[in-house]
């Protein structure tokens, strides 16, 4: 008798466990230095481009704050809500819907991003990017991260990591993935753009993570990169700055 | 059969052995030098060429670990375990499988993980054994040494005698940069090098990675120390100068120079020109100010949307400004300006500093002929001038601002200028007063000249405070303004009338001399707070302050053959005190690009005058009036999907009278207008309603663009006029309810081939109605305009670009008394620009203006035609020199031209300005000269 119940309680244990899914939550800070980017744009001289560096001085960035919500197969990345009297000086610009969802234990990759105007839903198969592992280290966010390097051939643009390995999703901000481990930072073209988690949040209450509800024009990867890069090519030729118009 | 069978079993064994040989397994241990196990270490495979990543794992809670069924190839395998140094081995396949055996990592000394990387969080950099990291990150004061900065690094330690050790051991060599610095003696490189200029700080432990990194074989006794230097890319100067000299006496030279570091920017700017063109642009203001050149949170006049507190306005016409124009002048005549000035920049991160001095001299020579048709409906007159003016003005002026911010809640701005300057007109004029049908009625010869001297002080200070609650904030500002002006004026004019026919009916003859006073002082203060309620609204409420005080003294001497009296009736002085109070609030609702914002303000605005006559105090006037108004707010503004963007206001003005208004006084300063005050006159209080909606289509690069304006007044400001038969002026304010002003706009603009070719066209339309009251006769005048432009944008290759720009304006005026007479103006203008890039760096600017004015009432019709053509060529290395010929108004028929018609009342000036010129100028640029043609053209450049 004794013994039944003993089992009955170890098997009622391990059932609890499975199906407590713990959900974690990183928040990330997306800070743009306009100044740097200024500076790759080709149609500008040496003068034009100094001008815009000096005259912005000590640059401390356009901050943006964003969520990586995840357990242990799915993450999705979205924006921060934001109370109105803290946002520049009460004024509210809207943002352009961006969301990620990921879900490595069905490959599946799902993006809702506008972008140029339209809304866009891309549903792909995930596949993991080729990443280079170096041999710094660092901290960020209390965790010891290791750096990795990879590029983004759509817009052109050299990508550093730092991933943690204490961490075990291979989930990371915005659409970067598939390291071994969470990537907390993340740097586009040595500092242009910073994404840096700000806190790491691993709540210990069972909470099952739902897939959020997406809506947008279908379009394939193939076909949205292609519409990034011919913009890009465009906007140089007008002599307008590209990443007005698209997230950098 | 056999042989068949045995080739078969022979393919299959190579195959067999082939297939083995093509995968292997990789196994080990990793544990650390007590042989205690790393339980989940994590275990990279990496290419061994890029370091790129084919696959990982995780040890078992024993440390062990098996990659398996890899293809034969080399790799690296990276093992990571927190609080040790990650291990890099080399595998070389050989056979099915790869035992490493018992891995065994370092830790990474206790020290430095809990200094660089836990408390400076520095990357740190592991090549083997070696370790690198950020020594800038470690903070020492300024003017700190090498020395300085090692001995704060963790496991340095650095002796009395300046030697240095390193984790016990000694540094008995350092190289800077892999090279030897003054013999290789560290005391050297540690005593002369600044720390600010310290990069990276290398300690090798291994001899190995140092001879590679540096090429010397070293003691593996002692330790090696190698230090690399930062770029000194975030430092710089530059400059540019340009000179250019030409026909008609003209003459150009502009110059500047800059110089910067990371926290501190120093500009010196100079020009001078006597072309009108070519003065100092948006770009040159942005090169002087750098990181002054917008400061968007200075203004502490609170209140809706942060400012609009009520301007005043100063009808008084002994004020003179000196306020420098910094981008030159663009008025008719000829001009001349010289400016310069000094601009230093300190950036702490928590302390800004700004210091400007400026010094600008402007002169203008003009001489100009204006038409006045007075279109009343029973006395109907016209007026033709002819006036030689030559105005100066020039200032001296510094100004500073400081910003600091205590902490992440506590900020403070304070801002301190002071202008010392003055003015100098010479007018000499000849006006003629004629009945229709060219009867001359009067004329006036009339010579002034005066000469104003001015000072400027202005402080301001504001403090924001943010609480811990987020969204709640306080602020708080206090301003001081002084104007003092001091102006001695001679007059001399000669009046005559004539009765109809050219007879001389009277003389008015006046000889004066004027000294006048001026001195204007005003204390503000106003107070916000801001509440956030839930996470979409906040309340902002504000108080505002102002203490206004003016103080005038007029001293009026006629002149005679040889003595000079003054005269009571002209002479006087007055002051006047204007109190305000304003208070509000105003509830805001702020989510996801939906601005709404919903208030009210009470004001309060109390004027108090004293007016006396010459010397004599016993006759003195005064008055008081106070008026309290409530005064609603409604804005929203929107940003809705697809870049589009609304918005709206409804806001309501209040405008007090001036004092002068008020006071019942006669001033009969100017013989033909005379003003007098009306002491029950109420203040303008304006509705306005203003709208807009924008869209831009960035993959299409198409805009759309409507605005529309629309002001109803109560209680306008209306001057009533009594014309004598002389035709003399009496000028009284009053009061009408009812004038409106409507103004709308659209601007389409799209890409007809794309980059190529761009299109814009939009349309504008004015509407307005007046009164005016001639004689008692109260008139209603419509005005009502359209415009109609369009510019075209040429592009189709990088050497040519092309634009053309139409500007079309109608506008007619209607009077509902007088039905036959309106006023019917149109003024077009159109202009080429069109640019070339040659070969050798050869280019050409052309621009072609046509302008034509029209007025069919009167059939004034005048065109002006402007060609300006310039050739340049870029040379130099690094294209830092370029040499311009330029031509302006090559067909020499230049001429400002205005018509405006108002109140019943058609305007035309005609003035004779700087007309054909060449001039050949050349620049030198520090940092290059562009050498590839505009495709748009931007205002101030932010990138």
């Amino acid at each position: 008798m004794k013994i039944k119940y003993q089992i009955l309680f170890i098997n009622l244990f391990f059932l609890f466990n499975l199906q407590s899914q713990n959900v974690c939550q990183i928040n990330y800070v997306r800070t743009e230095f306009w100044g740097k980017i200024v500076q790759r744009l080709p149609y500008l001289s040496k003068e034009e481009k100094d001008r815009s560096i000096l005259t912005r001085g000590r640059d401390e960035g356009f901050k943006s704050k964003y969520i990586l919500t995840f357990d242990s197969t799915q993450s999705f990345y979205t924006y921060e809500e934001e109370s109105a009297a803290e946002s520049n000086y009460g004024y509210s610009w809207r943002k352009e819907d961006y969301l990620i969802y990921k879900d490595f234990a069905n490959k599946r990759k799902l993006s809702q991003i506008e972008e140029l105007g339209k809304t866009y839903l891309i549903d792909e198969t995930y596949h993991r990017p080729k990443w280079k592992i170096l041999n710094e280290i660092k901290d960020v966010a209390g965790y010891i991260c290791m750096k990795a390097e990879t590029t983004d051939t759509i817009k052109n643009q050299k990508i550093t990591a730092w991933f943690t390995d204490a961490l075990t999703l291979s989930t990371g901000p915005e659409e970067f993935d598939g390291l071994p481990g969470t990537i907390l930072e993340l740097i586009k073209n040595d500092g242009d753009v910073t994404i840096t988690a700000t806190s790491v949040l691993l709540p210990k209450y069972p909470l099952p993570l739902k897939a959020p509800k997406m809506k947008g024009r279908k379009i394939t990867s193939f076909k949205f990169n292609e519409l990034i890069q011919k913009h890009i090519i465009e906007s140089i030729e007008a002599q307008r700055n590209p990443f007005w118009s698209i997230r950098y | 059969m056999r042989a068949f069978l045995t080739l078969l079993i022979l393919i299959a064994k190579i195959t067999s052995i082939y297939s083995q040989s093509n995968k292997f397994n990789l196994l080990g241990q990793v544990v650390d030098s007590s042989n205690i196990p790393l339980a989940f270490a994590s275990i990279y495979l990496l290419e061994s060429k890029d370091s790129s990543l084919l696959d990982y794992t995780r040890a078992e809670e024993n440390g062990s670990f098996a990659l398996k069924n890899i293809p034969s190839n080399n790799y690296l395998l990276k093992i990571n375990y927190v609080g040790y140094l990650p291990l890099q081995i080399k595998i070389d396949p050989s056979g099915s499988s790869v035992n490493l055996g018992k891995i065994i990592l370092k830790p990474i000394s206790k020290e430095l993980f809990e200094v660089v990387i836990k408390a400076a969080k520095a990357p740190m950099s592991i090549r083997g054994d070696t370790i690198e990291y950020d020594a800038s990150t470690f903070k020492v004061p300024a003017g700190s040494t090498l020395e300085d900065l090692l001995r704060k690094l963790p496991g340095i330690e650095v002796n009395q005698d300046g030697s240095i050790k390193s984790e016990g051991r000694d540094v008995t060599r350092m190289t800077v940069e892999g090279k030897q610095f003054f013999g290789g003696d560290p005391k050297a490189a540690t005593k002369n090098l600044p720390a600010e200029g310290i990069s990276k700080v290398q300690v090798f432990n291994d001899v190995s990675e140092e001879e590679k990194l540096t090429g010397i074989k070293g003691n593996s006794q002692d330790k090696n120390m190698n230090i690399t230097l930062k770029d000194d890319f975030k430092k710089g100067g530059f400059g540019k100068i340009t000179g250019g000299i030409g026909t008609e006496d003209r003459a150009e030279l502009k110059g500047n120079y800059n110089k910067f570091n990371q926290k501190e920017q120093f500009s010196i700017l100079a020009s001078g020109t006597n072309t009108g063109r070519n003065g100092l642009s948006w770009n040159d203001y942005q090169d002087f100010k750098g990181s002054n050149s917008f400061n968007w949170n200075d203004d502490g006049d609170f209140g809706f949307s942060n400012g609009g507190m009520v301007r005043y306005y100063f009808s008084d016409e002994d004020e003179d400004n000196i306020e420098t124009n910094f981008f030159g002048s663009s008025a008719n005549g000829f001009p001349k300006k010289i400016s310069g000035g000094l601009n230093y920049n300190y950036d702490n991160k928590k302390t800004k500093f700004s210091g400007t001095y400026f010094y600008n001299f402007d002169e203008l020579f003009s001489e100009a002929i204006r038409s006045q048709n007075f279109l009343y409906p029973d006395n109907p007159y016209n007026t033709f001038d002819t006036a030689f003016r030559t105005n100066t003005k020039q200032s001296h002026k510094a100004d500073l601002r400081i910003e600091q911010e205590f902490d992440s809640l506590h900020s403070i701005v304070f801002k301190s200028s002071i202008s010392v300057g003055g003015v100098q007109n010479e007018l000499s004029g000849f006006y003629t007063t004629l009945l229709p049908s060219d009867i001359l009625l009067s004329d006036l010869s009339m010579l002034t000249e005066y000469d104003n001297n001015i000072l400027n002080w202005q402080n301001s200070i504001i403090f924001r405070k943010k609480f811990k609650k987020k969204g709640r904030s306080l602020g708080v500002s206090a301003a001081y303004l002084l104007t003092a002006s001091d102006r001695d004026s001679k007059q001399n004019s000669i009046n005559n009338f004539y009765n109809i026919g050219l007879f001389i009916d009277s003389i008015a003859q006046l000889n004066q001399v004027l000294r006048t006073e001026n001195n204007k002082s005003q204390i503000k203060s106003s107070i916000q707070y801001v509440e956030p309620i839930g996470k979409r609204f906040y309340i902002q409420s504000f108080y505002n302050y102002s203490d206004r005080n003016t103080d005038y003294q007029r001293n009026v001497f006629d002149q005679f053959q040889d003595s000079s009296s003054i005269n009571q009736f002209l002479s006087r002085t007055f002051d006047n005190n204007i109190d305000y109070h304003r208070v509000g609030t105003s509830l805001r609702y702020s989510y996801k690009g939906t601005n709404i914002s919903l208030g009210v303000a009470y004001q309060d605005i109390i004027l108090k005058g004293n007016f006396k006559t010459g010397f004599d105090t016993s006759s003195t006037l005064s008055t008081k009036v106070s008026y309290q108004t409530l005064i609603p707010n409604l804005s929203f503004q929107i940003d809705l999907k697809k870049n589009r963007n609304i918005n709206f206001e409804y806001s309501v003005n209040l405008r007090e009278p001036s004092v002068n208004d008020l006071l019942p006084v006669v001033d009969n300063t100017n013989p033909l207008f005379i003003r007098l005050g009306n002491p029950a006159l109420l203040p303008e209080l304006s509705h306005r309603i203003s709208g807009g909606f924008r869209k831009f289509d960035p993959l299409n690069f198409t805009n759309l663009w409507l605005g529309i304006n629309y002001t109803y007044n109560e209680n306008a400001f209306v001057y009533s006029r009594d014309i004598d038969l002389k035709r003399i002026t009496s000028i009284i304010p009053t009061n009408i309810t009812g004038t409106q002003s409507l103004w709308a706009n659209i601007d389409f603009g799209f890409p007809v081939i794309k980059n190529k070719f761009t299109l814009n066209t939009g349309y504008n339309l004015n509407y307005n109605k007046g009164f005016t009251l001639i004689n008692t006769l109260k008139d209603e005048i419509t005005t009502l305009g359209h415009g109609f432009n369009f510019r075209l944008n040429l592009t189709p290759v990088d050497k040519f670009s092309f634009f053309l720009n139409g500007n079309a304006r109608f506008s007619e005026q209607y009077s509902e008394l007088n039905t036959s007479e309106s006023a019917k103006l149109q003024n077009y203008s159109s202009g080429i620009e069109l640019n070339y890039k040659f070969p050798y760096k050869i280019f050409l600017n052309s621009s072609f203006n046509y302008s034509q004015f029209i007025n069919k009432s009167n059939s004034f019709n005048e065109s002006v035609p402007l060609l300006n053509i310039s050739v340049y060529k870029v040379f130099l290395k690094g294209d830092k020199g370029e040499i311009r010929l330029s031509g302006y108004d090559l067909f020499n028929e230049n001429l400002g031209i205005n018509q405006s018609a108002w109140s019943n009342v058609v305007t035309q000036t005609t003035t004779f300005t700087l007309a054909r010129y060449f001039l050949l100028s050349f620049t030198y640029n520090m940092r290059g000269i562009k050498t590839s043609l505009e495709k748009n053209r931007r205002g101030f450049s932010m990138g």
